[in-house]
């Protein structure tokens, strides 16, 4: 071995780890692995949770709205029905009262045709 | 787990953290002194072999013997030291005098031999001083170092005599200032 092999195995023998560095390391394992636990617990429970609130709300949701929706729709075809049958009393009273007033004038013509009739032959 | 020599043929599955307490107890020293060798600062060196043990730790690699996990720690070190060094060069580079000094330094050592060659060491190209690193460090031959790095075992051969011959210029001006 010449100097040089002797100078570089010298300066560049193993140096022992820092004291702890074992340790140091042990407790970062753990630390993470608690992390991962809860980084993968907690964001997969709050998903979880989650889906349930909204499917224990939807069926009622469903339910409650479809109920509402038929209301609605009975309601409005009932004023719808209604309104048809006002409209249809309101055509008839005018035409009753139109042809009240074609039968006064009918017999008002009749009356006067008579009369006049009656005073000829007198 | 239970790795225990060459012989021994466990596939690892899950590890528990007393076990793999003790496989980093036994490797530390290695994937520390690979990663302070290679980014010459303390702080860095300890996070990068965290990191090498983590992702050991996660990603629960297939290994047969404990030259498999040895041979799988050095090559995630040696790939996740040329990383961190890119990281680093696109973060912000270190001028080589804000460095930390080396944590210890035998007494027999010229300790300005010392710091010029680890002043030298640090300027090479990353695989170059990888190359340096395990050559020295661990004492690999030419054909190991050529496995864990991807290279053909010619070029390591070629690079480690270039930067041999590089490295004894450089101290051979240290030695003629009259340092022994």
């Amino acid at each position: 071995m010449n100097w040089l092999d002797q100078v570089l195995s010298e300066a560049l023998q193993r140096k022992p780890a820092p004291p702890g560095f074992s340790e140091r390391l042990r407790n970062r394992l753990e630390t993470e692995a608690k992390g991962d636990r809860r980084v993968q617990t907690v964001p997969r429970a709050r998903v979880r949770l989650i889906w349930a609130l909204a499917a224990s709300l939807a069926l009622p949701a469903a339910w409650l709205g479809h109920r509402l929706y038929s209301d609605y729709r009975a309601t409005q075809a009932e004023r719808l029905a209604m309104t048809a049958l006002e409209i249809a009393s309101s055509q008839l009273t005018a035409i009753e009262q139109q042809a009240c007033n074609q039968l006064g004038w009918a017999r008002a013509v009749l009356e006067t045709s008579e009369f006049c009739h009656e005073g000829g032959n007198q | 787990m239970r790795l225990s020599g060459p012989a021994a043929s466990v596939r690892v599955r899950a590890w528990s953290f007393d076990e793999f307490t003790a496989v980093v107890r036994r490797y530390q020293d290695m994937v520390y002194s690979l990663a302070y060798h290679f980014l010459d600062n303390v702080g860095e060196a300890e996070e990068l072999a965290q990191e090498v043990f983590v992702e050991l730790f996660r990603k629960r690699p297939v290994l047969e013997s404990d030259e498999h996990l040895k041979h799988w720690l050095r090559r995630t070190t040696c790939h996740r030291a040329i990383d961190w060094l890119r990281q680093r060069a696109r973060a912000k580079s270190v001028p080589l005098d804000e460095l930390p000094a080396a944590p210890e330094q035998a007494a027999e050592q010229d300790p300005w031999l010392q710091a010029r060659l680890r002043r030298a060491i640090a300027s090479l190209p990353p695989k170059r001083r990888l190359v340096l690193i395990l050559r020295y460090q661990e004492g690999l031959t030419a054909e190991e170092i050529a496995n864990l790095l991807d290279m053909p075992a010619s070029t390591i051969r070629a690079q480690l005599a270039r930067t041999l011959a590089w490295l004894r210029l450089k101290l051979q001006v240290h030695r003629r200032e009259g340092h022994p």
